[in-house]
């Protein structure tokens, strides 16, 4: 996962809690559709600075293709419509797109999944708000049961490899035999979960919501 | 509240196949320069969501955790974007469940697939309006990402059927609907 690379830790400690990160990368956001054009200008110098602060965390090469394409696509289409000469107005559509993007692109890479997650936690049911961590926490080991269930799966001779999936005729072996069996484990791994959780008393215990997410710190 | 009404285990493996179609997402990386791939993935979980759990609510449920899972996780590029993009779609196959009661092996269960394309072109399309554009160029934008959804949602539904069914056969779930 590209989240849990090894150049998060080199960060500096964040300088503003996870709560007021979330805050400000939604109404950044949001700012980037209702502003006028003439508020695009600080907000590219906001967003700009908030790249820089993760300008270590990879992955540009995604966000600039996806520019590179919008910009494109959009261009194209208003050529199309409307002749050549509202490229300046498809220019800035494009633009207020991708800075809607960054915000949500710098929360992603600044804090960590738990940090955020303990946010949105609070917004939702108990129940929910440990679905959302024990998912989290969980990821990992069902990454790599996917990835252990597609190699043994190749071993056999599924044609299920990356350069198979290109074409759609394999697509159903691949659900067939990749993901109908990781559909069983996971069946079994809620089944076990929910006992376990129940087992600790998850349903009778008053027990607050943040816990389940200190736990996840002391990992 | 519809989300209270699950028990544990039904939640939890909602949250888990949530987690799986994140993991999925960003190991596959269809890269077949078409948006609208992302459909198929989305669309064979949260029928096999409903399908595990017989309740409508399940599919919004998987998309809200899909989402919050690949906001927290930074897969895909958009913060409260990717949010959207997986919840709207969710939100509109629960609310075709809702008017139209449709048995889960029928053939009229692919009116999911035109209704979450629907949905997943219309957010497209409202976001550009947002940013200004057009109204008729925004239209065209919904029609165009409509058509290719389309294509991948009733490919993920047609894919997940033979799934549930495998699954009901193996008694891993047990639900009259199936």
């Amino acid at each position: 996962m590209r989240a849990r690379n090894p150049s998060r830790p080199s960060l500096p400690r964040p300088s503003i809690s996870p709560s007021w990160g979330v805050i400000l990368s939604l109404s950044l956001s949001i700012l980037a559709f209702m502003a006028p054009e003439a508020g695009l200008v600080p907000l590219t110098i906001i967003s700009t600075g908030l790249l820089w602060q993760v300008r270590s965390a990879g992955g540009w090469r995604g966000l600039v293709q996806l520019f590179l394409v919008q910009m494109l696509l959009t261009q194209a289409l208003y050529v199309l419509l409307y002749g050549p000469q509202l490229w300046w107005q498809a220019s800035v559509i494009v633009w207020r797109l991708m800075l809607a993007l960054v915000p949500g692109w710098w929360l992603a890479h600044r804090y960590a999944p738990e940090q955020t997650g303990a946010v949105f936690a609070k917004c939702l049911p108990r129940q929910w708000a440990f679905v959302l961590s024990a998912a989290l926490s969980m990821l990992p080991y069902i990454a790599c049961e996917a990835k252990e269930i597609w190699q043994i799966q190749r071993l056999r001779g599924a044609k299920v490899s990356l350069k198979h999936l290109r074409h759609p005729r394999h697509w159903r072996e691949f659900f067939q035999c990749v993901l109908f069996p990781l559909l069983i484990a996971l069946l079994k791994l809620a089944r076990e979960s929910a006992d376990a959780a129940h087992c600790r008393h998850f349903h009778s215990h008053h027990q607050a919501k943040h816990q389940y997410w200190q736990q996840d710190k002391t990992r | 509240m519809i989300l209270a009404r699950f028990t544990l285990q039904q939640s939890l493996f909602i949250g888990f196949c949530a987690c799986l179609l994140v993991a999925l997402k960003s190991m596959l990386k269809l890269k077949l320069g078409i948006s609208g791939h992302s459909m198929l993935l989305m669309s064979f979980f949260y029928l096999i969501c409903y399908g595990a759990c017989g309740r409508i609510g399940s599919i919004t449920a998987c998309g809200l955790m899909a989402g919050l899972l690949s906001m927290l996780l930074g897969v895909g590029k958009g913060g409260p974007l990717i949010l959207i993009k997986y919840v709207m779609p969710a939100m509109a196959m629960d609310l075709t469940l809702l008017i139209f009661p449709i048995a889960l092996m029928s053939r009229s269960i692919f009116i999911l697939a035109v209704t979450g394309a629907l949905a997943w072109g219309l957010k497209d399309g409202v976001f550009r309006a947002l940013a200004g554009m057009a109204l008729d160029a925004a239209a065209l934008t919904v029609a165009i990402s409509t058509a290719q959804g389309l294509v991948f949602a009733i490919g993920g539904i047609a894919l997940a059927i033979p799934v549930l069914k495998q699954l009901k056969a193996h008694d891993l779930i047990n639900d009259h609907r199936v």
